[in-house]
């Protein structure tokens, strides 16, 4: 007999018992209902501490109206069509979807991250990867499969960022707390910065594993144009942590 | 026309445009579906009913990502795939450990208490004594997530290549190399423990047959 006619006889022998849960529909309403009381609670709550530091500094309060106009005129150059960007943004919006920590280093100052972290679940992903399929010429099935691959990672990405903009403030205010105490604590600074490194790690990882999946669903001439666009934008990631394969 | 009767983009188009009742349709429908592939991949019972649950609340929450033109089992399969690899990669940077000392277990070196639930097979699966299905076990949750992925949505949940490519983001001819490298993995890995136990089993010199106590005392009082 076949070698895999006895693994086919043997994977159908291993049938788990199934019993439906018959609390399951209930405790997933539950749990969206609480996602979403947590969600309106929290986007108000982090808007009006936000609001709150800003305002609280004059240097800042004086800026804030200037932010409102460039971050207005930024949001509208992301939100408009894809015509009036130029190939250079929607690269950066690519780069800025599946890299947390490029978003998180584009996010120079607390304000910007505010900004940044409204985009983080809806940056217009499908518009770059669009582009990119004209851009590498890619065709229909290389294009879905490159899409479903992008969305999968995308929760992972905008988790990840998340916690990467929360150890940030974490660490803010560990740096506030220890200028007004005068007292570090150390064992706290030290899981902080053992939490960032992880973190760090694990998004580097994601990054170059998506990139590396991505370009493995391209033929040697759209893998090269890929990398070397991907390499224009973000020289630093290329040197930090992404080394093709199979280039 | 009834809920039951809707295919599944219909009811997800309904569940978009605010009807949240049809996600206990899909849930019916789905629950068993998912079972079965989260089951497999984990392999405990109360982990992967966690991750059905969190399935479904995905599915809800990211209900506008849906793409009616695609079944709704690549896309279910995909959150569901996506969770059982961040709860291995959990796993592995948060090993459990049991809650007790050495002093804790018994002479066979089990637990006296009760430990903190862990990725070992639970009390169903420890019932199972088909040797051969224990070794296919080990060696499906040996594989690597994307080469489990492939063989448990193949084999147990029936999918095309084509779905399959768009759970695991690769090319049709990747799902045939994955298929490919798990069978062989999965063949090496029955055959090597199967036959290593089977040479132990042949060293193994069998124990003396030990008589009754009574026939010891019987045959005592005689010699006496």
């Amino acid at each position: 007999m076949n070698p895999d006619d006895n693994l086919e006889k043997l994977l159908r022998k291993w049938q788990p018992d199934f019993k439906p849960d018959p609390m399951l529909a209930e405790h997933v309403e539950d749990q969206i209902d609480v996602l979403e009381n947590r969600r309106k609670s929290s986007l108000l709550a982090s808007f009006r501490e936000w609001f709150r530091g800003v305002t609280a500094s004059p240097v800042y309060a004086g800026g804030l109206a200037l932010l409102l106009v460039v971050a207005g005129i930024g949001l509208s150059e992301i939100w408009n069509g894809s015509k009036e960007r130029s190939p250079d943004q929607l690269t950066s919006i690519y780069r800025l979807s599946v890299d947390p920590l490029y978003r998180l280093d584009a996010s120079a100052n607390e304000a910007r991250l505010a900004a940044e972290a409204a985009l983080a679940t809806g940056l217009p992903l499908d518009e770059s990867l669009v582009w990119l399929q004209e851009e590498l010429e890619l065709d229909q099935p290389q294009y879905d499969a490159f899409l479903s691959l992008h969305t999968q990672y995308q929760d992972s990405f905008n988790e990840l960022f998340a916690e990467l903009v929360s150890l940030k403030s974490g660490y803010q205010k560990f740096e506030t707390d220890r200028k007004s105490d005068d007292v570090i604590d150390f064992m706290a600074l030290y899981e902080l910065l053992q939490k960032q490194k992880e973190l760090r790690k694990l998004s580097e990882d994601l990054t170059r594993e998506l990139l590396i999946k991505s370009s493995e669903l391209m033929n040697a001439d759209q893998k090269t144009r890929f990398l070397e666009l991907y390499k224009g934008v973000s020289p630093s990631l290329e040197a930090r942590s992404y080394t093709p394969i199979n280039a | 026309m009834l809920d039951d009767q809707k295919s599944d983009a219909d009811l997800m188009r309904e569940l978009v445009a605010g009807r949240q009742s049809v996600l206990r349709t899909l849930i019916t429908r789905w629950e068993r579906p998912l079972f079965s592939f989260v089951y497999r991949y984990i392999q405990n019972e109360h982990t992967a009913r966690e991750i059905i649950q969190e399935t479904f609340v995905r599915l809800y929450t990211k209900k506008e990502r849906y793409n009616p033109e695609y079944p709704l089992s690549s896309w279910i399969f995909t959150i569901a795939s996506n969770l059982c690899k961040n709860h291995a990669r959990w796993l592995r940077r948060h090993p459990e450990v049991p809650l007790e000392t050495e002093g804790d277990r018994d002479e066979e070196g089990n637990a006296k208490r009760d430990t903190i639930p862990s990725n070992l097979p639970d009390p169903s699966q420890l019932a199972d004594r088909n040797e051969e299905i224990r070794e296919l076990r080990k060696a499906i949750a040996g594989l690597p997530h994307d080469l489990k992925t492939a063989m448990l949505l193949h084999h147990f949940e029936g999918l095309s290549y084509k779905e399959i490519s768009e759970v695991a983001g690769c090319s049709v001819r990747g799902v045939e190399t994955r298929l490919y490298r798990a069978r062989k993995l999965i063949r090496k890995r029955i055959e090597k423990t199967l036959s290593e136990d089977r040479l132990i089993q042949k060293k193994k010199p069998s124990p003396p047959v030990r008589r009754g106590l009574i026939s010891e005392v019987l045959e005592d009082w005689a010699k006496a």
